[in-house]
């Protein structure tokens, strides 16, 4: 691993070892390395995600990756029309969902295409294999754009030392292990795909490329909500170079040709449809669309007027009409209610905080936190340092395609920090422009060393490749220690190269390659330990209760319960609807009398809630209470935070809330909890996932049963008892329906994908 | 022989067991619990007419160590009938959460208390929803509604005929009915005669029903001493007979006094205090009898089977509907008359289209034969619906049926294929692609 | 069930004197039943004697409606010799009508080695199992409880012959016994339950009798099991078996406890159980157990050279009326398995049955996929099965496979015995894959080089 992480200089080698008597004229050799290096590189992409399967089994991972593993399994069984048209009333009871039009079906195509491409080689694979094996085959190809991106930007030579670091970048392989069958894992590919394309059009101006980058954005736009980033970034570049004053006829035509093209074929995708016209996330590229008409028109101008005055009182005149007709269109736009508003996810990305106070189910996510400095370490490591490296022999040679690098570069650090998640994003571009800085450092201290020895005259791939493209980085020898400084400093970065080859491969083997489905822990002995208990539950939901069953649980492990329960689910992680959610988590968090005639109004036949306190699996539901408290309580004001607090303190144990002691969640969490010794030593009751002794031990329950419950309890399933046969207890089912009803008048999909997500969506 | 008849009859206890099918409600097979055999000859007149109509009583002292309602978890009876109001606590393996269950299980209850009733009967009343008078010495007193009688003073035997009106329950025949001419020329019931405890429903709890309640000047306290503090219960707040349906249909009846049961008061005849008429029978044996049918299951019940649904000219059910179809609905309802089942008729049985609230509510109508039928038109909203009839009436056992039926969208080809409005915009298109060539070419 | 009882019990008394057939009687009767598990083994000896004069070759068993539907196999053998030196003869024992049979009684007929000449005796053993004959009762238990059932058969011996003697002995798994229908003389030794000796009964005469016992051994169903065996001819066999498993003992009702499960282990949910053991072949290996969603981890793998061990968990413990489906694959050494018959052809010899033990298989499925390109495919059971064939796709496969599939109801672990597979395989065949890939890798670098030299080309 270590060895073929960091090709470049192990091509080299490879190039010494070869012996005089072969041949070669140096393009060949030069090309045969390229592409040996290159071919290397896709391996290895591919083999270092594959350290899940090795570590657990070939399965899907987390949460979101269950529901396009559903859809996929949907699509190669009823076929494209079905699937187009695909209404599942298994998710979001009673409300359902139409699938068909409320996803981004990339993902689920490209998948389902492979699938049927090995069927038809008589490879008789399963559709699941396929999508395990999704992500890490994209990640593969994405190095070769990575590196055909780079030669376009800098050199062959850079374009190798980012296909290299961006194989086995954490950043990425994050989201792209194998079993992790998500929209990233396709996008990142789209995303670097169409940029390139983008910059290669307008290097070369040809219509063609173009074209190419327009499908590249389509492709995009129908495999993740991310394609708004590239709305955004595109027409910011373009506008950058007008105001640089690099305007051109090459990029006349790349951008209209794309965004044009590109804007037509993503509006066949459903989910997006009139976005690019009507919501004002688009509303920049075309405003640059026009704006680019009026800089060609002024063109045509200026050829026709020689006098230079008139021109400029006619520029004059023409610039300011043409933004006062762009404000006053936009106005109107607005004020008519044609042009939706930013949302307010979108303020959350340019205001980190905004989430917080306004939308607690976008905060509630981990991935939604603003990140900290270790994360970045942890996911970049050397290319930290090297990023702005970069970024300064960015600005040495600055060409049009430099500078679209360097805004790329800089946006996406920017989102990185807002929101965790977005690392994915930048990672590319920080790739990219490390490797330039890598490749043209080595490069410049390989001429000092080569400078009086011809012995390594072949020298190195890059060294030749790019001879007369890079005439800068003069060297004098002058100075005598200046080469073995140039040693010193080579082997200094070859050493750091090789850290962040064993950086990232041990961050892939530890943190990045477990499917959270399954637990490992470390046993007494320090042996590994299965935690199996989520297919547990779900398997028994799937064989033991009836078909039409609903299932109430926290919104997390919705998407998991339909694909693995095979039942119907209240709400799940397509969090559109934030009223439902907030009645699931009125229900959790109100006593039990009350959640009871919440469940009776949803049909809810079984609760399910994680519980960690045997195993001390820490990111159970009680961990995850207090938000439902807050989301419940965003909607429904008789949910109030406070009262599940002792002076601001989230305690379980004796010292909680009065409340919190009763609400269904803490019996659900806790019942017959009490009598259970988790530890030698500790108290029966002791919940080893807080490490305190509970403070409710006699939990009695009244209108629930334990109906299942894991071997390790992480999973427990209650069944919601028919009402009382003899005595009546009357429910306010009228107060409950309004509530309830809410969604079904203002119901109007905003976004079915993960609130992270549609932070880019918007 | 004999060991081939023993053989057969084990082999039938699952036949025996198995109580209450739904296709013949009524009961058959009726425990009834004594404190002492004196009862079974002394309230013979109302065992008679349960035997007459086809129960067969296996009459058990309450304290009997060998009495048990159910084995194997199945029930040997079909209802019970507790006339032992002093008993503390039953023999054998049955107690108060013993004949809960019976009940919860659906079978039929019928408990008659009287004054000093035990804590044991009280608490079943008191699970069954209605609360005696804490008072043990209490009695129902009516100082201007009591019946005159040999023992005068005795102001606890009251004669009560303030009947709940519902011939479901109470059967269509009035109540024996003597013409008789005072200022009001009207028919009037022979009262019901009626000596015990009163008790109080919950006026929240809708499952009870008070079937004979005292009258306004009625008080309940302990006849022997003074009235000290104001009685707990006093007026037509108080209930004599009581009569509870549950929502699993098992139904139960409570009465405050056993004596109103007994040949006795079937027999003597009675003239309420203060009205000359003087009717030689009491109403208490019509009465009792055409309670104790109501709560056997020989009247009121209902059952719905065959519910139909689909699409207007399609015959069989769709497993999904499209928003805006038009469907057609159905159930049969029919009564079980005691024999068999017949047609039941009314014009107020409902239908609902229900997503969390009725989305679409029509009333039935009906062919006469048992079949309820209308069609409707789905709404403009998808989702997972269910066609709900919740019919609960007075003295009916309740209808709930419901059935889950999602509804799609439109599919992406079926929506119309020209748009109107946008006429302009083909003509535009078409025209740019005609006059195209004229420039290009 | 009842009814059912009762109106063969009307019935029988209907019949009860019509002719006997006249020259056979059974001398001594002897039927040991054993109750231990949900599969009742019913261990029958009959002194057989012709009293005609016609030498007689066949002797028949009667059956009731009831038995025959849950009848899953019927032995019979021929003893000789005294207690020390017993020899058994295993006859071959065919379904078989009879005229005078009551209605709905069926008919086996035992055909003896020697016609039983006049004045002659011998003894048969029979050996028969019934599967789903207890019944539980109470229905629905919860999880404290412990699993009653009835037992449902007659004290009297249903035969076609005049019997001079018998007795009948009922095995019960443990000592509590509820009820037991008294048909003197009857008596109860612990676990054992005794009636007869009864003498001189006439042909068809049958006395119900019903017990009512504690049975706690998992009555492990598995409603179908499709068992697919793959042969490759570069040296694998490998088998696929997807199960679907139920508890088929009396319904689980209320709560499940995992508290009460976890710490008073035995004394609740006494019915349910949680492992299941298959006993594989051996040299058995790449053993596999998943299901829909994943792989199971738990199970333990015990291998000899004489057979292998699968201690199998399901995700749960299974309760009464739960259900679980999984699937085991494995691999085994061909030349085990694969064997040439004298004309040429190929055949392969396997197990027909369930490997798990202790369980009753109501629609057994055996798929045999031979290798790609064989032909005249025949199939020698032990025992009457549906068959037919299909056609299966694998892996790089042009023509597709022929499948032999052999299909049994109500099978037990009686049935485990070897069939064969004959069929005949050209082996050029075996070359026919890896050609393909050859030449397609082939193809890939010719398609590189050229690549290579017109890439020169134009950088030129």
């Amino acid at each position: 691993m270590v060895v073929t992480s960091k090709p470049s200089p192990m091509a080299l080698d490879l190039l010494h070892s070869l012996p005089k008597t072969l041949k070669l004229k140096t393009k060949q050799q030069e090309l045969l390395i390229r592409v040996a290096t290159l071919s290397l590189i896709y391996v290895l992409a591919f083999a270092t995600r594959l350290f899940s399967v090795l570590r657990y089994e070939s399965m899907i991972h987390e949460f979101d990756p269950y529901f396009n593993y559903r859809t996929t399994l949907f699509l190669t069984r009823h076929g494209f029309s079905e699937f187009w048209n695909w209404f599942d009333s298994e998710s979001w009871y009673p409300l359902g969902r139409i699938v068909g039009g409320t996803l981004y079906p990339g993902l689920m195509l490209t998948a389902a295409a492979i699938h049927s491409l090995l069927r038809f080689l008589r490879l008789a694979v399963h559709i699941r294999e396929v999508c395990v094996l999704t992500a890490p085959f994209f990640a593969s190809n994405t190095t070769l754009v990575a590196y055909f991106f780079a030669k376009e930007v800098w050199d062959s030579g850079a374009g190798l030392v980012a296909a290299a670091l961006i194989a086995v970048c954490p950043g990425y392989i994050s989201r792209s292990v194998a079993g992790s069958y998500d929209n990233e894992g396709v996008a990142i590919f789209a995303l670097l795909l169409t940029f390139y394309l983008f910059v290669k059009a307008v290097n070369t101006g040809s219509l063609a490329w173009a074209l190419a980058s327009a499908f590249g954005y389509f492709y995009m736009v129908s495999a993740w909500g991310g394609y708004v980033f590239i709305i955004n970034l595109v027409p910011l570049y373009v506008l950058v170079l007008l105001v640089t004053g690099r305007y051109s006829l090459r990029l006349y035509v790349a951008y209209n040709c794309m965004y044009v093209v590109g804007m037509l074929l993503a509006m066949q995708i459903r989910f997006v449809g009139f976005q690019h016209v009507q919501s004002g996330e688009h509303m920049a590229a075309m405003g640059v669309f026009f704006l680019l008409q009026v800089f060609f028109f002024l063109d045509w101008v200026r050829h026709l007027l020689s006098d230079t005055k008139l021109f400029q009182a006619f520029l004059r005149i023409t610039v300011t009409s043409a933004v006062a007709v762009g404000a006053v269109a936009l106005g109107v736009g607005m004020a008519s209610g044609y042009i939706s508003p930013w949302t307010g996810r979108f303020y959350s990305l340019l205001d980190p905080t905004y989430a917080k106070d306004h939308i607690p189910i976008i905060a509630s996510v981990s991935e939604h936190q603003p990140t900290a400095w270790s994360s970045f370490m942890f996911d970049f490591h050397i290319l930290l340092f090297l990023f702005p490296a970069g970024l300064y022999f960015c600005f040495k040679r600055l060409s049009d395609a430099t500078i679209f690098l360097v805004l790329y570069g800089l946006t996406s650090m920017y989102f990185a920090g807002v929101m965790v998640r977005l690392i994915l994003v930048a990672t590319p571009a920080v790739c990219l422009i490390s490797a330039i800085a890598v490749s043209a450092t080595v490069k410049n201290l390989t001429r000092l060393v080569r400078a009086k020895s011809p012995s390594v005259q072949s020298g190195s791939s890059k060294g030749t490749s790019t001879a007369k493209s890079s005439s800068k980085g003069v060297v004098d020898n002058s100075q005598p220690f200046q080469k073995n400084g140039a040693i010193v400093l080579l082997l200094g970065a070859f050493y750091l190269l090789s850290r962040y080859a064993i950086h990232c491969t041990w961050v892939t083997s530890e943190a990045y390659s477990s499917p959270s489905i399954v637990l490992a822990a470390r046993g007494a002995h320090g042996n590994r330990v299965i935690f199996d208990d989520y297919r547990e539950a779900y398997f028994w939901l799937r064989q033991n209760t009836p078909p039409d069953a609903k299932v109430m649980s926290w919104w997390d492990y919705g998407y998991q319960i339909t694909a693995m329960g095979n039942r119907t689910v209240i709400v799940d992680n397509n969090t559109w609807n934030n009223t439902h959610i907030a009645t699931v988590g009125r229900a959790m968090s109100s006593y039990e009398d009350e959640a009871y005639e919440i469940m009776r109004s949803l049909d809810v036949d079984y609760v399910l809630v994680v519980f960690g306190g045997v195993t001390g699996y820490s990111s159970d539901d009680i961990n995850k209470f207090l938000w439902m408290v807050r989301i419940g309580g965003g909607v429904f004001p008789v949910i109030k935070e406070p009262d599940y607090l002792v002076n601001g303190e989230y305690r379980v144990d004796k010292g909680a809330a009065p409340k919190m002691l009763n609400c269904l969640m803490y019996k659900l969490s806790y019942y017959r909890f009490g009598e259970l010794t988790t530890e030698y030593g500790k108290p029966p009751g002791y919940d080893r996932a807080r490490g305190v002794e509970i403070g409710n031990k006699d939990i009695k329950l009244e209108y629930l049963e334990e109906a299942f419950t894991t071997q390790n309890w992480i999973v427990r399933i209650y069944k919601v008892k028919p009402p009382k046969n003899r005595l009546w207890t009357n429910f306010e089912y009228v107060e409950l329906v309004e509530l309830l009803l809410l969604p079904l008048s203002s119901w109007k999909v905003i976004d079915p994908l993960r609130p992270e997500i549609n932070i880019l969506i918007v | 022989m004999s060991l081939k008849l023993i053989a057969v009859f084990l082999a039938l206890i699952p036949l025996l067991c198995s109580s209450f099918s739904p296709e013949t409600p009524s009961d058959r097979r009726v425990l009834v619990l004594l404190d002492d055999f004196a009862v079974k000859s002394s309230h013979s007149l109302f065992f008679n007419s349960l035997k007459s109509r086809g129960f067969d009583l296996h009459f058990h002292l309450a304290d009997d160590p060998k009495i048990a309602l159910q084995r194997y978890g199945q029930y040997l009876f079909d209802a019970l009938i507790l006339f032992s109001p002093t008993i503390e606590r039953f023999g054998g393996s049955v107690d108060a959460a013993a004949i809960l269950d019976f009940v919860d299980s659906g079978h039929d209850l019928i408990v008659a208390a009287d004054s000093n009733a035990s804590d044991l009967i009280r608490e079943i009343a008191t699970e069954c929803g209605v609360d005696f008078d804490e008072d043990p010495a209490a009695m129902v007193v009516d100082h201007s509604g009591y019946a005159v009688s040999a023992t005068e003073g005795d102001h606890t035997l009251i004669a009560s005929d303030d009947f709940i009106k519902s011939d479901v329950i109470l059967g269509s025949k009035k109540i024996e009915a003597t013409f008789f001419s005072d200022f009001s020329g009207y028919m009037r019931q022979a009262p019901v005669l009626f000596q015990g405890i009163g008790h109080s429903v919950n006026p929240t709890n809708s499952l009870v029903l008070k079937v004979l309640s005292a009258s306004p000047s009625a008080f309940s306290a302990n006849p022997k001493s003074k009235v000290t503090s104001p009685p707990s219960l006093t007026g037509s707040s108080i209930s004599l007979v009581s009569v509870i349906q549950a929502r699993n249909n098992a139904r139960i009846l409570i009465s405050g006094s056993l004596s109103m049961f007994s040949n006795r008061f079937f027999r003597s005849g009675v003239q309420k205090v203060g009205s000359p008429t003087k009717h030689e029978k009491s109403g208490n044996e019509q009465f009792l009898n055409e309670l104790s049918k109501w709560v056997f299951h020989e009247r009121g019940h209902l059952k719905a089977v065959n519910v139909q649904h689909h699409k207007v000219g399609e015959v069989n059910e769709p497993a999904i509907y499209r928003i805006n179809d038009d469907l057609e609905y159905s159930v049969e309802v029919y009564e079980w008359s005691g024999t068999t089942w017949e047609p039941y008729v009314s014009d107020d049985v409902q239908v609902q289209f229900y997503m969390m609230s009725p989305y679409v509510l029509k009333t039935l109508s009906t062919d006469g034969k048992g079949r309820y039928f209308t069609s409707f038109k789905v709404p403009d909203v998808y989702g997972v619906f269910q066609f709900k009839v919740e019919y609960e009436k007075l003295g009916y056992t309740s209808i709930s049926l419901s059935k889950q039926i999602p509804v799609r969208p439109f599919r992406h080809n079926e929506y119309e294929r020209f748009i109107p409005a946008a006429y302009p915009y083909y003509g535009a298109a078409f025209s740019m692609v005609s006059i195209s060539p004229i420039f290009f070419g | 069930m009842a009814v059912l009882t009762l109106l063969l019990f009307l019935s029988f008394l209907s019949i009860a004197h019509s002719s006997p057939s006249p020259h056979l009687q059974i001398a001594n009767a002897e039927r040991r039943i054993d109750l231990a598990s949900h599969i009742i083994k019913v261990y029958l000896t009959l002194k057989v004697e012709n009293l005609g004069t016609s030498p007689a070759s066949e002797v028949h068993l009667a059956f009731s409606p009831t038995e025959v539907e849950h009848l899953a196999i019927v032995k019979a053998a021929a003893t000789s010799g005294k207690r020390k030196k017993k020899t058994y003869v295993p006859l071959d024992v065919k379904s078989a009508e009879l005229p005078d049979g009551p209605n709905g009684t069926k008919f086996f007929s035992i055909t003896l080695l020697t016609p039983l000449s006049k004045g002659e005796t011998t003894t048969l053993e029979v050996l028969y199992i019934l599967t789903h004959s207890l019944e539980p009762f109470p229905v629905e238990i919860s999880q404290s409880e412990s699993q009653l059932v009835y037992f449902r058969d007659s004290a009297i011996l249903l035969s076609p012959y005049h019997v001079k003697q018998q007795t009948t002995f009922i095995k019960t798994p443990s000592t509590r016994v509820e009820s037991f229908t008294v048909v003197d003389p009857t008596n109860r030794a612990g676990k054992e339950l005794k009636y007869g000796p009864y003498d001189n009964h006439p042909p068809y005469s049958y006395s119900p009798v019903l017990v009512h016992f504690e049975n706690n051994s998992p009555f492990a169903v598995v409603e179908e099991l499709e068992r697919e065996i793959e042969i490759s001819h570069w040296g694998n066999l490998q088998v696929t078996e997807r199960y679907s498993l139920v508890h088929a003992g009396a319904r689980h009702k209320g709560v499940f406890s995992r508290v009460d499960y976890q710490t008073r282990a035995g004394g609740t949910g006494v019915s349910s159980f949680k492992h299941l053991l298959a006993k594989l072949p051996p040299r058995v290996h790449s053993v596999y157990y998943r299901d829909g969603i994943g792989n199971i981890s738990s199970s333990h793998l015990r291998t000899d050279s004489r057979k292998s061990e699968l201690e199998i968990e399901p995700r749960y413990p299974l309760f009464g009326g739960w259900k679980a489906t999984f699937v085991i694959g494995y691999g085994l050494p061909l030349e085990d398995f694969l064997f040439e018959s004298p004309d040429g052809r190929r055949y392969l010899n396997f197990t027909f049955g369930c490997p798990l033990a202790e369980t009753v298989v109501d629609k057994l499925i055996v798929k045999v996929v031979l290798p790609e390109g064989s032909k005249d495919p025949t199939a020698v059971t032990p025992f009457e099965v549906e068959q037919h064939l299909e056609i299966k796709y694998s892996y790089l496969d042009v023509v597709g496979r022929t499948v032999v599939v052999l299909v049994k109801r109500n099978v037990v672990p009686e049935h485990n015995t070897p069939f064969q597979v004959y069929y005949s395989f050209n082996p050029i065949f075996m070359l026919a894959e890896p050609l393909m890939l050859v030449s397609t890798f082939f193809l890939l670098f010719l398609a590189s080089v050229a690549y290579l030299h017109i890439d020169l080309s134009i950088r030129k």
